[in-house]
């Protein structure tokens, strides 16, 4: 008894360790074949920080990233967003979704039609996309 | 040995489940099981459970038996080196070549010069051996390791020169109040300099700035209401003014190329930064002693090199990448690349593989559909259907940037949804990874507001240049991306129902004996089926002891990216796994099997393919 009340306990351990909230700090995400596809960087420990890519009901993939990666990364969706929302050029009228950036409580979504946002968010999504597949 | 047949024949059918071999294939396991015991000729193994195998050197098929087997576990070193070069190789000289002659035209020796020179220009000297992969390092393809940046970056070799001489300053409570002061005025001199430097490097990224101090107000304030800590004056007035802050911040990013840049920003950064607190210290009964290990402490948590270099690598990385971008955007970097990409040779060969797909797809998909509005409907969506192909933007959509070199104008762009993005947008990538990354896509006819977009077939240019390679494997994807339109999901957007057609299909693959289909897979495996299908027909106009190489060459870009090769893209989801694709519906297609010469059945997966399954409703 004594040995299962350890396991229990040890199991409820590893339970709430489980159950820790995680802080997600940023995230790009798009619609592909009627599906969202999402990658966001999240943080399980302090300055841990990690890439998650996830889509549909399948398990999220997660790739582990340097604070430098991260803070970079965080920077370039910032920059996005910022386009995005501050540099529209005058002539964008319609906006046809091309992806949608969330960097902390400010988030955007890129039209197709502008390019000086739609062209970074298109070339950082190429790259994360190959973090998870390429390997050399 | 009666036993023994017996025990085995009980032992069947959980096998015949699995890979649902035909009368004669369960004969052949029996005789090959039962060879192996007797060839073991141990007592003790007499009640083991021997589990086939199916694919015995001896008269095995290795084509027909597992296609990815054959196909891509053969070298697959080999299927990866090929990945990570071919075609990247020859599109990446062919960037750097136009990026060079851009760096020429702005007035630089080199992009490596033109980085030197922004940096300098922002305040980031480099020293001079950088390491050959230091600019794609520093804009995000993998991280520069810490060490190679601090040593890079002549700043923080200063600084952490300094900061040892600093450390290694011995402090003696019993020293004299003059040495004591002295210490002190030179840890808080350090500690001013370093600020000032932090702020100058903040003030280049306003938006990251902006965005960590709204997380700090807010983090502040909710630790306030829970009554863990008090806003001192300086932060309630900074956090108290944040909109007005936001609007600076907006200002000074719209005009962020405008004359006192550095100033402007640089003052607003002193004006609202907070630093992380520093309580004060009691260690020493000496007032200044406790003001060094303050200054210290201040030192380490905020304005230390350490703290700091994060924050530089991401500056710098913006740097270089808006330099980047604005060499892509040059005129000799545009015409480099697409005259390396797009030329009249390459389009006729594309366009005719494009045609002989297409009217594979094209018979397959009349003898599919039986129902004559909905065929005659596809039908004439595939002899409209086109293939994206990038020109040369004309003389007018170039303007002349402050070095007077032409550069693309995103303002003389019409937005043309062909390659769903303008090609501005494909330019104004520091990487310009359309043109280094393979991808090929159906897009179906959409009118979004105002613009409406063509139904085509688009392939990322590292899939086209693929073409010189391998003509059968751009067969095979044209042939896939054509197949998408009667996928179930995308043929509704086109008003047309085919569930009933596909549903005898659907099931098959659904079935354990295959695929085991999920449900959000539809509509890639039936592009695959109906891909393989083509691939039927187009091999059996080819002498029959070229088929199987032909065969293995169409698929190859399966076994390049896939992940028990070793190399290139996942599909993650909506595709099933690269093998189940290459053996269970390529491998067990009837039509392909039959074209190869291969037995009816394959060995390992049930055979689904249209001409096997008995077509549903709709006829």
């Amino acid at each position: 008894m004594k040995y299962l009340n350890f396991f229990t306990m040890t199991l409820f351990f590893i339970s709430t360790a489980w159950a820790k909230p995680i802080t997600i700090l940023n995230e790009i995400t798009f619609q592909n074949g009627g599906e969202t596809h999402r990658f966001f960087i999240q943080e399980k420990t302090l300055n841990h920080p990690e890439l998650v890519f996830s889509t549909g009901k399948s398990s999220p993939k997660k790739r582990s990233l340097s604070l430098a990666e991260a803070r970079r990364l965080e920077s370039e969706l910032n920059r996005i967003v910022w386009v995005s929302e501050f540099r529209k050029p005058a002539g964008v009228v319609s906006c046809t979704s091309h992806v949608t950036v969330r960097v902390g409580p400010s988030s955007s979504k890129v039209c197709a039609e502008n390019p000086q946002a739609a062209g970074p968010a298109f070339g950082l999504l190429n790259r994360l996309r190959a973090s998870f597949t390429v390997r050399k | 040995m009666v036993m023994l047949f017996w025990i085995l024949l009980v032992t069947l059918p959980s096998v015949a489940n699995a890979v649902a071999p035909t009368a004669k294939d369960a004969v052949e396991l029996i005789l090959r099981s039962q060879k192996k015991v007797n060839s073991a000729g141990d007592p003790i193994c007499a009640n083991c459970v021997v589990i086939p195998n199916s694919r015995d050197k001896d008269d095995s098929d290795p084509v027909c038996d597992d296609l990815f087997e054959a196909a891509c576990m053969k070298g697959p070193n080999e299927k990866q080196a090929k990945a990570n070069h071919f075609p990247r190789i020859e599109v990446q000289s062919a960037i750097k070549k136009g990026r060079e002659l851009a760096a020429k035209a702005m007035g630089y020796l080199s992009v490596e010069d033109a980085v030197r020179n922004r940096l300098r220009e922002e305040g980031f000297d480099l020293k001079d051996s950088l390491s050959p992969n230091f600019i794609g390092l520093m804009t995000g393809e993998g991280s520069l390791p810490m060490d190679e940046f601090t040593s890079v970056v002549a700043d923080f070799e200063n600084c952490q020169t300094s900061e040892k001489r600093l450390e290694n300053i011995s402090i003696d409570p019993l020293a004299s109040p003059e040495k004591l002061q002295e210490i002190l005025d030179m840890y808080e001199s350090y500690v001013a300099a370093r600020k000032e430097r932090l702020i100058a490097i903040l003030a280049k990224d306003i938006p990251s700035y902006f965005s960590g101090l709204k997380s700090k107000c807010d983090n502040l304030t909710r630790l306030q209401k829970n009554a863990e800590t008090s806003l001192d004056s300086f932060e309630n007035e900074v956090c108290s003014q944040l909109p007005q802050h936001r609007r600076t911040a907006v200002d000074l990013f719209r005009n962020e190329d405008g004359p006192g840049k550095h100033e402007r920003s640089e003052n607003f950064v002193r004006s609202t930064f907070i630093p992380a607190n520093v309580s004060p210290v009691w260690s020493s009964k000496n007032q200044t002693v406790n003001a060094i290990e303050k200054a210290k402490r201040n030192l380490l948590i905020n304005y230390g090199c350490n703290a700091a270099m994060s924050k530089t690598n991401g500056a710098i990385g913006n740097i270089i990448s808006n330099l980047l971008a604005e060499l892509s955007l040059a005129k000799p970097t545009v015409d480099s690349v697409l005259d390396a990409i797009y030329s009249e040779n390459r389009k006729q060969k594309v366009e005719s593989i494009f045609r002989n797909a297409r009217r594979e797809v094209t018979g397959i998909v009349s003898s599919f559909i039986q129902d004559k509005t909905k065929r005659d409907s596809i039908i004439s969506g595939y002899e409209k259907m086109e293939m994206s192909w990038i020109e040369k933007p004309p003389s007018n959509s170039y303007t002349k940037n402050r070095f007077r070199t032409l550069t693309l104008d995103s303002s003389k762009e019409k937005l043309d949804l062909t390659y769903d993005l303008s090609i501005y947008a494909l330019f104004n990538d520091s990487s310009l990874s359309y043109f280094t990354t393979e991808n090929a896509f159906y897009t179906p006819a959409i009118t979004m507001a105002r613009s409406s977009v063509k139904e085509r077939i688009s392939f990322f240019p590292a899939t086209l240049m693929q073409m010189d390679e391998n003509p059968n494997e751009t067969f095979m994807i044209i042939a896939h991306e054509l197949s998408h339109k009667v996928g179930p999901r995308v043929i509704a957007l086109h008003g047309i129902d085919l569930t009933a057609e596909c549903l005898d299909l659907m099931e098959c693959f659904r079935s354990p004996e295959s695929i085991r289909m999920r449900a959000d897979q539809e509509d890639e495996t039936i592009a695959d089926s109906i891909a393989a299908e083509s691939l039927a027909r187009h091999l059996l106009k080819v002498p029959l002891n070229k088929r199987r190489a032909q065969l293995t060459d169409s698929i190859e870009f399966f076994c390049r990216h896939d992940e028990k090769v070793g190399s290139g893209l996942s599909f993650l989801t909506t595709h099933p796994e690269n093998s189940l694709r290459v053996s269970g519906i390529f491998g067990a297609n009837p039509s392909l099997r039959s074209a190869l010469g291969c037995a009816k059945e394959s060995l390992r997966f049930k055979s689904c393919g249209i001409s096997s399954v008995k077509l549903g409703a709709g006829k």
